[in-house]
């Protein structure tokens, strides 16, 4: 039941097409119909904003430019992008370095008794969690040195996070206390080195560990690729084998679309309820570190003894509540910043139209919350206190629901993907009361019936609460109609809008190998790896011997190649000739190929023999003996069926 | 190309200056990056292709017919912007001499310049950027970045 709009029918008239030919008054024949122009759009500019470009060959006669400067006029939309790219990567840098700063504070405040029990590893992993940006730093680094090459001498080194943390380390001797600890076990020494400095230049979603058997296994784990699968099955049909019902068009959403509030981002409120919730945090953290020094005053005061621990209880619960005020007063700034600019906009387009007295009483509304709202934040600027960012919250969170309501009024309500489920769902119906299911089907034929009256009362009033209901019911409805029929000889089946990550609604032999899952292994003698892949996600593991362990940059290339053709494995669901292999060996052999980039670049991967060759990689000093070198097995399969290469 | 490029000689001294290293890598990666950008120009025009053909999927035979011939006419915009560039660039990474070189950088800013005019004033791009599918291509942005690179490396 497609159905062309306006716009998308000039769009492809721009294209030559004429889309005059053909009937179809089932399908697309809304074109150009009389009832064309109460078609619900689901995407795209309104027909009336809508102008289809006239298409017309360039003039190719004035571009012999060979031995002439280019052209300045024409290089300008070059050297914008040049220059917007170059800004953004200035502004990361700023916060990089920021973040670096951050990090060595961080490092510097913890708590004398943790640092003595800490290592290396445990402390580049906790600064992975508390600052995930720092953890992509490697990666920035060298693809910003790529973009932006002008910037190389300012940019820190791909090591920087590693480097932070040993010299942080070191300035406190934390690092002879170590020593000590492990006395002449200097394997474990260089272990912690080897998964600190991987763990400090792969990027945050590989997690790092070396096992007591000297093997570095390395994993991503990451959810199923939702692909959109093609259509193409009939909505309701019978043979021999009893009726087969299609219940293809899942999206039940009715959205609100408006144009006019580009401007307006619904997240900003959710920024603020975060912040909020950040502040009661805060709260609680500064009630804890009050505690702990009314504790220690008391003691001082009473000449009780202070303890290591009391002491250095405080110093944690003093630094957990620095580093989290210091958190918030930055996404204050942020955010409030983001929430001016977008408001201010919103604002003006809503006073734009002096004749639409109704939007613009809610332009001056909006302004009058602003302006409270800046009042609020011109305090807390002044006073910076965790109470001042609640008031702000407070205002904010006024005005930003305000215009969220104002802006799902003056939208467009959409329905047109809930229509069309609606109307497959009364299709199904009917083939129930023809199969005489007459009872089950009556109930539901009711309540598809007032689904539709109700959904007249949603486009008037857009009601989203109404909506939210509506479509729960219509999914309640299609979950009875294939309760139904699994009881009995008819059979339900999914597709349209099917999803690899969801049910495998389908009977191609591509979903049954994703819903079975496949493990593809690679076993080279210095690297192996095992990708487990399944409509449930994907685990991709490496394993290789610390004793000849592989370069950063090569594990960096191959968990970007293994994430990008585990990504193609799972588009092939979408793909109409995957989906027409009946051959399981040849979908295996699909599937493989697929994955082949993977195995090539765990091939070309380098590793390091020599202990000098270590040392000048990671950037660290090596004690005593490096670990001798030897093969590790691929990382484990979970499914039955392997592709080995 | 020379005599000594198709033996792959290294010129004697006097006979040719070798090029810099450093500039032969820069035109090596731009090479890589603009087929990089080739392929994801082509990835993105595909999927409008897909996203039009499932939106008609339903339609009368000869409309679909129509429309299939209306989308071959998208595949214009990177038989225009094509792999040329990459090519010269990668040519130009390798010549033998820095006479050489010069001259491939000279065809390469020729490329260069017709896929920017074309990119700023072919209305096809702005076309698929504009399309009404619901599917957000950019590919004005992609080549403008892509181009970026490009230039940045002929110098």
């Amino acid at each position: 039941m497609a159905t062309l709009t306006e716009a998308q029918r000039k769009w492809l008239e721009g294209l030559g097409v004429d889309t005059a030919v053909g009937t179809a008054p089932a399908t697309v024949g809304a074109l150009g119909a009389p009832g064309a122009s109460s078609a619900q759009p689901s995407a795209g500019p309104a027909a009336d904003e809508y102008d289809a470009p006239v298409l017309e060959k360039p003039n190719l006669s004035n571009l012999n430019l060979v031995g002439r400067p280019l052209d300045p006029a024409i290089m300008k939309s070059v050297e914008e992008q040049a220059a917007k790219e170059k800004k953004e990567a200035e502004e990361k840098l700023v916060a990089m370095n920021k973040t670096l700063a951050d990090v060595k504070a961080y490092i510097a405040a913890m708590p004398e008794a943790q640092m003595q029990k800490a290592s290396y590893a445990t402390i580049m992993s906790e600064v992975r969690k508390r600052f995930p940006e720092a953890a992509n730093l490697s990666q920035w680094v060298k693809a910003t040195s790529r973009k932006v090459p002008e910037l190389k001498g300012k940019l820190p080194s791909s090591k920087a996070l590693m480097d932070v943390v040993e010299a942080t380390v070191r300035s406190r001797s934390a690092d002879i206390g170590w020593g000590v600890a492990a006395g002449k076990d200097l394997k474990a020494v260089n272990t912690d080195r080897l998964l600190a400095a991987y763990m400090a230049e792969l990027p945050s979603g590989v997690s790092v560990k070396i096992g007591g058997d000297g093997v570095v296994q390395l994993t991503l784990e990451g959810a199923a690729l939702s692909v959109q699968i093609p259509g193409g099955e009939v909505d309701a049909k019978a043979d021999k084998g009893g009726a087969k019902i299609v219940l293809k068009n899942d999206d039940l959403n009715i959205q609100v679309s408006n144009e006019g509030w580009k401007d307006f981002d619904p997240e900003l409120r959710g920024e603020w309820k975060k912040i909020d919730a950040e502040a009661s945090i805060v709260i609680s953290l500064k009630a804890n570190r009050d505690k702990a020094k009314l504790e220690l005053e008391q003691k001082k005061k009473d000449g009780t003894a202070i303890t290591a621990d009391l002491s250095a209880d405080f110093d944690k619960r003093e630094a957990e509540f620095n580093l989290a005020w210091k958190k918030l007063q930055e996404q204050v700034t942020v955010v409030a910043k983001a929430t001016e600019k977008k408001i201010s906009a919103s604002v003006a387009y809503l006073k734009k139209d002096a004749k639409d007295k109704e939007s613009v009483k809610a332009g001056v509304d909006a302004e009058a919350d602003l302006q409270a709202m800046q009042g609020k934040l011109k305090a807390y600027y002044a006073n910076p206190t965790v109470n001042a960012v609640l008031e702000v919250t407070a205002a904010a969170d006024k005005v930003t629901a305000k215009l969220e309501i104002t802006a799902a009024k003056s939208g467009v309500v959409v329905t047109a993907k809930f229509e069309k489920s609606l109307d497959e769902t009364k299709a199904a119906i009917e083939v129930m009361l023809n199969e005489g299911k007459t009872q089950i089907a009556a109930e539901l034929k009711k309540k598809a019936d007032d689904l539709s009256a109700k959904l007249k009362v949603v486009q008037k009033t857009k009601d989203l609460k109404l909506a939210f209901e509506l479509e729960k019911t219509l999914k309640d409805v299609r979950g009875s109609i294939a309760v139904e029929y699994k009881k009995g000889k008819t059979t339900v089946k999914g597709g349209g809008s099917g999803s690899t990550s969801g049910e495998v609604t389908g009977t191609a032999q591509i979903d049954i190998a994703l819903k079975d899952g496949r493990t593809f292994t690679g076993d080279g003698d210095k690297l192996s790896f095992t990708a487990n892949v399944s409509n449930k996600g994907y685990k991709f593991e490496v394993a290789f011997s610390m004793g000849e362990p592989v370069e950063t940059a090569s594990l960096q290339d191959l968990f970007k190649d293994a994430d990008t053709q585990i990504k193609e494995l799972y588009k092939l669901a979408g793909d109409k000739g995957i989906r027409s292999i009946a051959d399981a060996k040849a979908l295996n052999d699909k599937l493989q190929a697929v994955m082949k980039p993977v195995n090539d670049s765990a091939k070309k991967a380098k590793t390091l023999k020599k202990k000098s060759e270590i040392a000048a990689s990671f950037g660290f000093s090596i004690q005593g003996d490096w670990p001798e070198g030897g093969k590790a097995s691929p990382p484990a399969a979970m499914f039955g069926v392997k592709l080995t290469f | 190309m020379s005599l000594l490029q198709a033996l792959k000689l290294t010129p004697p001294p006097g006979l040719g200056k070798p090029p810099a290293p450093a500039k032969n890598q820069a035109l090596v990666q731009a090479s890589e990056a603009w087929r990089r950008t080739h392929g994801q120009a082509n990835e993105r025009i595909a999927a409008l292709k897909a996203a039009v053909k499932s939106h008609c999927a339903d339609a009368h035979p000869e409309l679909r017919q129509e429309i299939e011939k209306g989308l071959v006419k998208l595949d214009e915009v990177l038989d225009t912007v094509d792999h040329r560039l990459a090519d010269s660039l990668a040519t130009a990474a390798h010549a033998g001499d820095e006479k050489a070189r010069k001259a491939e950088l000279k065809s390469a800013k020729a490329i260069l310049t017709e896929y920017i005019n074309y990119v700023k004033g072919e209305q096809l791009v702005a076309h698929v950027d504009q399309n009404p599918f619901d599917v957000k291509t950019d590919l004005r942005g992609l080549l403008v970045a892509g181009l970026t690179t490009a230039a940045k490396a002929i110098g």
